[in-house]
């Protein structure tokens, strides 16, 4: 928007001169004034970045998107399972040790730790070394549970974000849906290879 | 190109399969089948033991206890009848491939290996399949 606004005035400045350039150059100022004040706005309620703010976790160590944050980061768990549970927590450290982490393990983690993906040990409260689930950073409300299922609008459009988990062949898929799970496109998904092999469960 | 795991060990897939049924309560420790090879003791003649000294192993594992999951981890699979490979395949941009035929396929890196459709037919070329669910598996069949 800047660059847009120079242009202009230069523009102006051979075709009428430099007097009178001075007021244009005074109007442009706060027409730019104006536009970077509705940035400031935009910028206010920008999107939720699903990639950087939602996790998947198994125990109390979450994987995510995300190599900033700091100890104390608030995060709400959605623990899956039937009904699924929410859970408050909060990053204790970042990590790369398979004994506080078991994507980290040996065999799991050239596939789990591929690059861009942090690992952060959880503030354990209740959370149990089997549960699995997903860890949101920050979200703007906290899920509620209905029916079995917890639900936040996430993205602030009136449509709820649910969460599902299912096994491949050898990992665990998870992902973020609105409204209905395994309907369209994923919002989110993250996948947690086992280095095992199961039965897959995914539609 | 990163090579994760081959051939699995049998013995490894026993343990997983039975310590994950006993500690979650889905078989009694009577009814595991014994290996050769696999010096273990299911039963400790009390249900309750039985199943402790089985969930320690599901924790010590790292086995994932998926919600409601009745799918015990396998005890037959191309990895352990060394018919699987899992890897990481990454390059830059596009690169030239020949398939068994000797036919050329230009090939584009894509971030999600399970959808580069191209780079799935050179390998079936080869006999190597992708199983599509899961980034690294490449099999005989597939799955």
């Amino acid at each position: 928007m800047r660059r847009r606004c120079g242009l202009t005035l230069r523009t102006f400045q051979r075709a009428v001169g430099l007097c009178t350039a001075i007021p244009i150059l005074i109007i442009a100022a706060v027409s730019c004034g104006r536009v970077r004040e509705q940035g400031q706005h935009a910028a206010v309620g920008v999107a939720f970045q699903f990639g950087e703010r939602i996790g998947w976790l198994h125990g109390a160590c979450l994987a995510i998107s995300n190599p900033n944050l700091a100890n104390g980061t608030p995060v709400v768990l959605v623990i899956t399972g039937e009904p699924q549970k929410v859970q408050q927590s909060r990053i204790q450290a970042q990590t790369n040790s398979p004994a506080s982490c078991q994507a980290l393990m040996e065999g799991r983690a050239k596939v789990n730790a591929k690059p861009g993906m942090s690992f952060y040990v959880l503030e354990t409260g209740s959370i149990g070394s089997t549960d699995m689930g997903f860890g949101i950073v920050a979200p703007p409300a906290n899920p509620v549970v209905v029916n079995g299922q917890a639900r936040v609008d996430l993205d602030q459009d009136g449509r709820s974000e649910v969460f599902s988990s299912c096994a491949t062949s050898e990992g665990i898929k998870f992902a973020v849906w609105t409204e209905k799970a395994y309907q369209g496109d994923p919002r989110w998904s993250g996948y947690y290879y086992l280095d095992y092999e199961s039965t897959p469960t995914c539609p | 190109m990163e090579v994760g795991t081959t051939r699995r060990s049998d013995k490894r897939a026993y343990l997983f399969h039975w310590c994950w049924l006993i500690g979650l309560s889905k078989a009694k420790p009577s009814e595991a089948t014994t290996m050769l090879g696999v010096d273990i003791e299911w039963n400790h003649g009390d249900a309750e033991k039985s199943k402790k000294g089985a969930k320690e192993m599901i924790d010590g594992f790292g086995l994932a206890v998926p919600p409601n999951s009745t799918n015990a981890p396998a005890l037959h699979s191309n990895h352990i009848r060394g018919k699987a490979i899992d890897m990481n395949v990454s390059w830059t941009g596009t690169i030239k491939i020949k398939k068994k035929d000797g036919t050329e396929e230009s090939v584009l890196f894509m971030g999600n290996v399970n959808n580069n459709t191209k780079l799935h037919a050179v390998g079936a070329s080869y006999g190597v399949k992708k199983l599509t669910t899961d980034a690294p598996h490449w099999s005989l069949d597939g799955h």
